[in-house]
């Protein structure tokens, strides 16, 4: 298991370095640089020269990649501290703490629900376990004790590219959390009951509406939603549910707790709605195939023949076995959190990585943009790591050679 | 599944989100501010000389008061990268735009008049009165005093020291400041409430100087460009800078130290507690933010959609301002060499071909089309810049393709061949260049030219294509500014001696050979256009940068554009509308600004309507 786990984290790093390479060259490739808006300014030669010079712009692209790359791995200057900071600070974990730290604390849930153990010690063990591991790690999260680096300073002129970009990561991730919740929660029910009611007039209906949801553009649902449940719906009640843009009210940090929570939701819901629209879709179609299978198999037939109880047959035999798969597809989702919220946090002024990502891009800002692609690329490359050791954990027919 | 919706923690976690989604629903969360604030009235020790301040000042005047307090939420599809407009990402619009509430200088361009004023001086400097005086050496002195009243929103005083620490920051070598004219200053002093500065040679670039201040006692010491992106020093405008919520909205709060009163009622400014600018990326998405009033001010960028989106909005209590803007769009000739890669039979040295164009461009229909009829197509840039000073000389190209199929034929003989054909190069990332491109195939099949589209991504144009020349026929706008400064700075696009990389001369009309360019791919050869009208045109520029006699500029300006009309060097095609609405019902004391001052140009007079 841990030559395996080794072995993938080099492929990782080589993939990495390779898709920053080719992200690299495509930028330059693809004309124009971040100066070209003063390049209109008939008097700014000057100051052209000196940014000219001060970003390295004048150098040969691959001596630029390779200043690139030296900004990207080189950790910040950590402040002098004990504890973790000195241990963790070395070797550059600071920021991404937040996001390493829940995920691995979900992952781990998600393993303690599923994993069997026979033995009556393991209930309350698992349950202390889960309570210790989420408190231990929303605190370290919330400390940000790990990761600092820098990844060069932005193009745009806002300062350093890490602060940027986790500054955003918090925004995407409530969002891409909330959306996960809720396509998880809507769209595995929604397989299982239509592989249950198998061409039933439910079953028909909601395969109609996850194809519809499946192929509609985002941008599509997104601004219905703003019409629908923002605009019209306040128009037709006289009620203000939710809001057409932002992620929280100027005035929040003046709000109680109970109207902080609301203007959470109010802002939270239609964003996190449109992502998870087509999720659900997705989840539902993906769910529903795999459970008609595994009803299908020999093993369920012979429990069924046992004269063992529909609702046990489904939820203890069919369901844990169906569940395997989406483990796959929703470590994948996680990873892709940040690149499906491009658009949606674009329409609803959603203060993410995606819409700084569109800001670096309309700017020719390489450092920033190179720093999303790669951010998405090790989360890609991470979760697919942690997806093919959970698959062996599930399923112990699975062995890492 | 079953057991867990049974557990009474979730039921109650649930029952929880939801009263508080209902609770916060029922009550609008912008009227939980303080409403204390809403009726306090601002400092009344603020004002030093002036009106008295705001708790007595409505008794003294005729004009009925207005409310104090209250917010205003304004939408802009931007968000700055830095707050410090002299940092690099400062100088944009969006800077401009939010730091009209806490940047202040010599100038501001006044919304009703589109002119320049006074803004922390007493008056702008000139040769009638006094302000500018060119001296023996040829060098020009400007001179400005400072309002009495001026502060900052510490109580510090603004004084001429402040100025000159502006000074120094911007000509500090080691900051990557813009400088441009700044560094063609030679000397400079100041006293408690005066400023005087000295330029090696009469220049009408003074104009916009000084536009921003800097106070010398926040600053000295500081990190100018790491110190200063997310924060701003003391105000010297109307409001101060309280939040910045990075991605979503920035919020300034009442500066209670603010000297100027409203002329009208005489009470102290501003009136509004705070102002809140959201960031919201979509069009679309700031349309239905206003729509649904989460948003009072917008300024989106203009389509014809937009405008009669937001029309049908003026019954509901919106006011929707439409107004020629100062980005204007223009059709150019390219005269250097390089346009051969782009259209190896280029017509562009016959005058007969390019004035065949001209009587062949229909720009009435180009202007319904694409701004739905809602301006004037351009006879002049002059008319941007300064409508009086126009001789609006392109209305001699009146649409008529008759006329501009004889130009063709005499190019034709001009040129020995027995086709003219064009290749025409815009932005495709842009709509109404898009149309543009598609209407052109019309008009100028029409003249019988052989057209041909060749657009390009708008980082492609601007980026290599504009720099080498690589263009046949072109597009693109120029922004422009009141005052003579900007007027005098287009022609210096114009400047033979400067073309890319190092100058700004895209179109290479009349420009020689150079040498010593190591840029690959610049072209080197001389302008296949030179002749006794880019001479003489070089001429009144060189005029032009050293006189600020208005006797001596304005017939200059004169025969500059008739030189470029009559040469048909470039044809101005039309002005970019630019939008604004507003709920009326809401928001008072809005007057919209087409220019790049921006919609709060005069946020300080803003009040609530409905408090």
């Amino acid at each position: 298991m841990l030559a395996y786990i080794i072995r993938r984290l080099v492929y990782g790093v080589v993939t990495l370095v390779a898709l920053s390479l080719v992200v690299f060259l495509l930028i330059q490739a693809s004309g124009g640089g971040p100066l070209d808006r003063l390049k209109l300014n008939p008097r700014a030669q000057n100051l052209i020269a000196q940014l000219t010079e001060q970003w390295g712009l004048d150098k040969p692209v691959m001596q630029q990649y390779f200043t690139w790359l030296k900004n990207f791995v080189t950790p910040a200057d950590v402040p002098a501290a004990d504890g973790l900071i000195v241990l963790f600070g070395k070797i550059g974990l600071r920021g991404l703490t937040p996001i390493v730290l829940v995920l691995s604390a979900g992952a781990y849930t998600v393993w303690a629900f599923l994993v069997k153990i026979g033995q009556a010690w393991w209930r309350p063990v698992r349950a202390f376990s889960l309570v210790f591991v989420w408190l231990i790690a929303l605190w370290l999260a919330k400390s940000r004790l790990v990761f600092s680096l820098t990844w060069g300073e932005s193009f745009r002129g806002d300062g350093p590219v890490w602060d940027n970009i986790f500054g955003a990561a918090g925004a995407t991730f409530r969002l891409g959390l909330a959306a996960l919740v809720m396509a998880l929660i809507i769209g595995i029910p929604l397989g299982i009951y239509q592989a249950i009611r198998q061409y039933s007039f439910f079953d028909q209906v909601g395969t109609t509406l996850s194809f519809v949801a499946f192929s509609t553009p985002i941008f599509i649902i997104a601004v219905g939603f703003q019409l629908l449940l923002a605009l019209y719906l306040e128009k037709w009640t006289g009620v203000k549910l939710f809001f057409v843009t932002g992620m929280s009210d100027s005035s929040y940090g003046d709000l109680g707790f109970m109207a902080q929570m609301g203007d959470i939701v109010r802002h939270l819901t239609l964003p996190a709605m449109s992502i998870a629209l087509i999720s659900i879709a997705g989840y539902a179609r993906f769910q529903r195939a795999s459970m008609l299978e595994v009803m299908h198999s020999d093993y369920l037939r012979t429990a069924k023949a046992k004269g063992l109880p529909r609702r046990r047959v489904i939820l203890k035999h069919a369901l844990r076995n169906a569940l395997i798969p989406i483990v796959t597809l929703v470590s994948l989702d996680v990873a892709g959190i940040i690149g499906g919220a491009i658009i949606t946090e674009s329409i609803f002024g959603w203060p993410g990585v995606g819409r700084l990502y569109i800001q670096a891009i309309n700017a020719v800002d390489y450092p920033t943009i190179m720093a999303v692609v790669m951010s998405i690329g090790i989360g890609i490359v991470m979760m697919n790591i942690v997806a093919d050791i959970l698959y062996g954990v599930l399923d112990p027919r699975v062995r890492y050679d | 599944m079953t057991r867990l919706w049974h557990s009474r923690p979730v039921v109650f976690g649930a029952l929880i989100l939801a009263f508080a989604l209902v609770a916060a629903a029922c009550g609008d969360s912008t009227d939980t501010a303080d409403d204390s604030t809403t009726t306090a009235a601002p400092t009344t020790e603020a004002p030093t000389t002036t009106a008295a301040p705001t708790t007595a000042a409505p008794t003294t005047t005729e004009a009925p008061g207005k409310p104090y307090g209250g917010e205003a939420i304004v939408a802009n599809d931007q968000e700055p990268a830095t707050l410090n407009t002299f940092a690099p990402g400062g100088d944009n619009s969006i800077v401009s735009i939010i730091g009209q509430s806490y940047f202040s200088g010599v100038q501001e361009i006044d919304g009703f008049t589109l002119e320049l004023i006074p803004e922390m001086v007493t008056e702008l400097p000139t040769v009638a009165n006094g302000g500018v005086t060119v001296n023996a050496d040829d060098t020009m002195t400007v001179r400005y005093e400072i309002v009495d009243e001026a502060m900052w929103s510490d109580g510090e005083p603004i004084t001429g020291e402040d100025f000159q620490f502006t000074l120094d920051i911007i000509l500090n070598p080691d900051l990557p400041i813009f400088r441009a004219t700044y560094e063609d200053i030679v000397d400079s002093s100041f006293t408690e409430k005066t400023f005087e500065y000295t330029l090696s040679a009469p220049t009408t670039q003074y104009e916009l100087l000084f536009g921003n201040i800097i106070p010398k006692h926040a600053v000295e010491g500081t990190d100018f460009i790491g110190d200063w992106n997310d924060k701003m020093w003391p105000s010297a405008g109307p409001f101060i800078l309280d939040t910045w919520q990075k991605g979503e909205f920035v919020k300034v709060v009442r500066n209670d130290n603010y000297w100027r009163n409203d002329p009208e009622t005489g009470q102290q400014l501003p009136y509004l507690d705070s102002v809140v600018f959201r960031f919201i990326p979509e069009t679309e998405s700031i349309i239905n933010a206003f729509r649904a009033r989460e948003i009072d001010v917008i300024q989106p960028p203009p389509s014809t959609d937009t405008i009669e989106t937001l029309q049908a909005l003026e019954p509901e209590g919106a006011v929707v301002e439409v107004l020629s803007g100062p980005v204007w769009e223009h059709l150019n000739f390219q005269f250097g060499v390089n346009r051969l890669t782009r259209n190896p039979d280029s017509p562009n040295t016959s005058l007969n071909y390019r004035k065949a164009v001209a009587h062949a461009v229909d720009k009435t229909t180009i202007v319904d089309e694409i701004l739905a009829g809602q301006v004037e197509p351009l006879d002049s840039f002059v008319d941007v810049f300064a409508p009086t000073l126009s001789q609006a000389s392109w209305a001699q190209y009146n649409y008529d393709p008759e006329t501009a199929k004889s130009y063709v034929e005499a190019a034709k003989a001009d040129l020995g061949v027995d086709t003219i054909k064009t290749v025409f190069s815009t932005t495709s990332n842009n709509d109404a260049r898009v149309k543009l491109s598609e209407l052109f195939v019309d008009m100028f099949t029409e003249a019988g030219i052989d057209y041909t589209n060749s657009l390009e991504d708008s980082q492609i144009f601007f980026g290599e294509t504009l720099d080498f020349g690589n263009w046949d026929l072109g597009e693109w706008a120029w922004s422009s500014s009141p005052g003579f400064s900007s007027l005098v700075g287009l022609f210096d696009l114009f400047d033979p001696e400067l073309a890319p990389p190092d100058g700004q001369n895209y179109y290479r009309w009349g420009t020689p050979e150079v040498t010593g360019q190591e840029t690959e791919g610049f072209n080197q050869a001389a302008s296949d256009l030179i002749d006794e009208n880019t001479t003489r045109f070089a001429e009144i520029r060189d005029q032009l940068n050293s006189s600020v006699d208005n006797d001596v500029l304005i017939p200059l300006i004169a025969e500059a554009e008739t030189i470029l009309a009559d040469q048909v060097v470039i044809i101005p095609l039309y002005a970019r509308l630019v939008t604004a609405a507003v709920w009326g019902d809401e928001i008072g004391g809005f007057k919209h600004n087409p220019t790049q001052a921006g919609e709060t140009w005069n946020m300080e007079m803003w009040y609530r309507v409905d408090m």
